[in-house]
């Protein structure tokens, strides 16, 4: 019963973009971990997380998100969320970080 | 070990000295291994459907079981695989009560209250979420070793805590 992330990377002119499709938790949380470090490594500008296909986060994600964040600001770059369906948007707004991942 | 998850559609007891107007509800008991998440978000999701719960709410029923199971997880039993988490779901006046029973270590109370302070570190972000999708909240070590969580939501009762 191994579940694993689901994503596909894809460039963009100011960085990459990557969508996933599944759910995030603390299961998959070590794997988005990586997958963001490596996608982070040639230091973008953008790094936009495609959430169209993503049902369900939880603190582990959303804390690992925050963390890539972090890290994209030392070289004043940022991640941004994208397409968040309406109960991952909840997720966000419950945890009070809408904002700051700038989540429309 | 064979790891498995066992559920019982039977009347799941009342916690000793609450509920009162406890109904009837199913227990389930799966190992501490966070590939069981799945399984615990779709009964919890089922369990708050049957309560009568909008999309909404379920989704937040949801959430808050799964920061439960991994505070019990990671705090609890340590990462620990091998050991068992119960989760005993039921209907009660107004809404529903799900009540989470380990045998881990148990964690002091100021540890929720740091928690709440702490929103970014560490299980905090979790605790806070927990308590703020639900609108009660109560946690108790057992005399015979782990403890007994239980958070209860209300139909219709909007956020639990105030907003950040």
């Amino acid at each position: 019963m191994t579940r694993a992330i689901q994503h596909e990377l894809f460039p963009r002119d100011d960085g990459a973009r990557i969508a996933f499709d599944g759910e995030i938790d603390m299961h998959v949380a070590p794997e988005l971990r990586k997958l963001l470090r490596k996608a982070l490594e040639p230091r973008p500008r953008t790094l936009v997380l495609d959430m169209a296909k993503v049902p369900f986060i939880d603190s582990s994600g959303i804390a690992t998100i925050v963390e890539a964040l972090k890290l994209a600001r030392g070289w004043s770059g940022t991640v941004r969320l994208e397409g968040c369906q309406d109960a991952v948007r909840d997720t966000f707004d419950i945890a009070g970080l809408t904002r700051l991942l700038g989540i429309a | 070990m064979r790891r498995t998850a066992r559920a019982s559609p039977e009347a799941a007891p009342a916690p000793p000295g609450g509920g009162g107007s406890a109904r009837a509800g199913v227990e389930i008991t799966f190992p501490s291994s966070s590939e069981y998440l799945a399984l615990l978000r779709c009964a919890a999701r089922w369990f708050a459907r049957r309560c009568g719960f909008a999309d909404r709410d379920c989704g937040r029923i949801v959430l808050a079981a799964v920061e439960a199971t991994t505070n019990i997880i990671r705090h609890a039993y340590g990462m620990d695989a091998a050991k068992r988490i119960t989760l005993r779901m039921r209907e009660v006046e107004g809404g529903l009560e799900l009540e989470f029973l380990d045998e881990g270590k148990a964690v002091p109370p100021e540890v929720f209250e740091q928690a709440r302070r702490e929103v970014l570190k560490p299980g905090g972000l979790g605790v806070r979420m927990m308590k703020r999708c639900m609108d009660g909240f109560s946690y108790e070590p057992r005399p015979e070793g782990g403890a007994r969580l239980i958070l209860r939501k209300l139909r219709g009762a909007g956020c639990g805590e105030d907003a950040p």
